[in-house]
């Protein structure tokens, strides 16, 4: 078993990074939990969940059972997380409705778009619009409220900073899942795209790591 | 399609990475402007305060003034008058002798009363002799034979910035009042303490405490704790209630001392 798993990691290295990776954000939130805001809490269980996922995937793997399946129900949990992660954060009520009901709905439409056997790229693209958007009225309310001291040791500003870069740069990817990342897909662009997932999704963790760490300052750190 | 995917990824990335850098730049500049404001605000705000308790200290030094010098002179004219009118009555009508006398024991509890009144107004001790002096003075004055009030300095005091005596002095003064009217104490005791670049005055009684909470919730509650805290506000001070219900109260005084003074101006009375 273990050799089938060094195949398959000496084959795709940068899924063992990538996998390897949440381990860091995770710690640096349990180190750091005492002073994280109530969202941001969330975001601890989120990596749990991914750390979980790609455990099992590679569980999957090693058995040949196709685990692609596994992605998409782990859009599911990011929506929540992102939903629970924001939503004690905005003010404006008119916002906290849209991201309460957004989530709803796009939860919704992952049922709808659900596919056991493949990557659906209509979940897939659905939850990233959803967050982008989240974020992006985050980002509003930032500018617009203006009650952040420092915006670098702000934590949610490196959070969502990782969330948008990874929504962007696998937005196009997930879009033509079907054919970027179908079962027919060729080995090679296959493994192309799936990187640039991968890459995405380091840069993600590495920036929530940095958000949960800096997440000491948020106390003293609005007007 | 491929060439699809990576232009599309490409434009996002980048618009992406331009969406967080102009957020965090244009929050930097926004918030740099509004933090000098609040500065600038809170400079205002102080600088208010300080005039309006300056103005506060000159009226009363005013009215000590007059009371001292208009009231007090005439009422030492009338009571030279009231004693040549004595002289006369004691030789035409010797039965308006306790009259007169009556009423020159009258004039002379008004007369003291006066000096009292203008001494208390303006704290002549604290300008003359210093703060330990003072609160030597103010412990003395409230003593009798129902509250002890004890001063314990334990070092001797650096030369304190301008207005800082003062400042202490009649938050002491409030304390005190405080601890004698509301608390019941028997004992009170001044502590003044330097520290570091500061100096600490505490206010210990043995009263019966009170709910710091459920007064400062109260509207219609004195100005006592609140002119503290303003007086306070103009040189960044601090004050710490360690107080309870059912025990005595521990009041601490925290301000700096950072700039030493010259000398204390002395303007007499
Ligand atoms: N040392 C103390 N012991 C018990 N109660 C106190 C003490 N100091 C203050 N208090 C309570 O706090 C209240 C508020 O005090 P504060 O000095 O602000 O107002 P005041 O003394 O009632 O009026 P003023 O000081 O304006 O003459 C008092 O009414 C009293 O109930
Ligand atoms: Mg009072």
């Amino acid at each position: 078993m273990f050799y089938r798993l060094y195949d398959i990691f000496t084959e795709h290295p940068l899924d063992l990074i990538a996998e390897s990776i949440s381990i860091f954000p995770l710690i640096v939130g349990v180190v750091r939990y005492r002073s994280l805001r109530k969202g941001v809490k969330f975001l601890i269980l989120f990596f749990f969940i991914i750390i979980v996922r790609d455990f099992t995937s590679n569980l999957y793997a090693v058995r040949k059972v196709n685990n692609l399946f596994l992605y998409n129900l782990s859009a599911f949990f990011e929506v929540i997380s992102v939903c629970l992660l924001f939503r004690f954060e905005i003010t404006k009520k008119s916002t906290k409705k849209f991201v309460d009901y957004g989530a709803l709905i796009t939860v919704l439409l992952c049922v709808f778009f659900w596919r056991s056997n493949e990557l659906s790229a209509g979940i897939l693209t659905s939850s990233r619009l959803y967050e982008l958007l989240v974020v992006l009225f985050y980002f509003r309310q930032l500018i617009e409220d203006m009650n952040v001291k420092d915006i670098l040791k702000h934590s949610l500003f490196w959070i969502s900073s990782g969330l948008i870069l990874q929504f962007t740069g696998t937005f196009f990817v997930y879009l033509f899942a079907n054919y970027a990342l179908s079962i027919n897909t060729e080995s090679g662009l296959f493994n192309l795209y799936w990187n640039m997932n991968q890459i995405m999704y380091i840069t993600f963790a590495l920036f929530s790591s940095i958000g949960l760490w800096v997440s000491k300052y948020d106390k003293n750190n609005f007007l | 399609m491929k060439l699809y995917i990576a232009v599309g990824t490409a434009v996002l990335l980048v618009m992406a990475i331009f969406i967080i850098v102009f957020v965090a730049y244009y929050q930097q500049k926004q918030i740099r402007q509004q933090l000098i404001l609040k500065e600038w605000q809170e400079k205002y705000r102080k600088g208010l305060l300080a005039a309006t308790l300056q103005a506060q200290e000159h009226e009363r030094r005013r009215i000590a003034q007059d009371l001292h010098d208009e009231i007090g002179t005439m009422l030492s004219v009338t009571k030279l008058s009231l004693n040549q009118l004595g002289r006369t009555v004691e030789h035409n009508d010797p039965s308006s002798t306790v009259l007169v006398q009556k009423t020159r024991s009258l004039l002379d509890e008004t007369i003291a009363n006066v000096r009292r009144i203008s001494r208390d107004l303006v704290p002549t001790t604290l300008e003359r002799f210093g703060l330990v002096s003072a609160l030597e003075e103010l412990a003395e004055k409230a003593s009798n034979g129902e509250v002890h009030v004890e001063l314990s300095c334990s070092d001797k005091l650096p030369p304190l910035m301008p207005q800082l005596d003062l400042t202490l002095f009649r938050i002491a003064q409030e304390l005190i009042n405080n601890a004698i009217k509301h608390a019941n104490a028997q004992h009170i005791i001044i502590d003044l303490h330097c520290q570091p670049n500061g100096i600490l005055l505490s206010v210990i009684d043995d009263g019966q405490g009170f709910d710091l909470d459920e007064i400062m919730k109260d509207r219609k509650r004195g100005l006592g704790l609140r002119n503290i805290e303003s007086r306070l506000n103009v040189i960044d001070g601090h004050v710490t209630f360690d107080v309870e219900e059912g025990r005595g109260s521990r009041i601490h005084i925290q301000v700096k001392n950072l700039k030493p003074e010259v000398e204390v101006e002395v303007e007499p009375v």
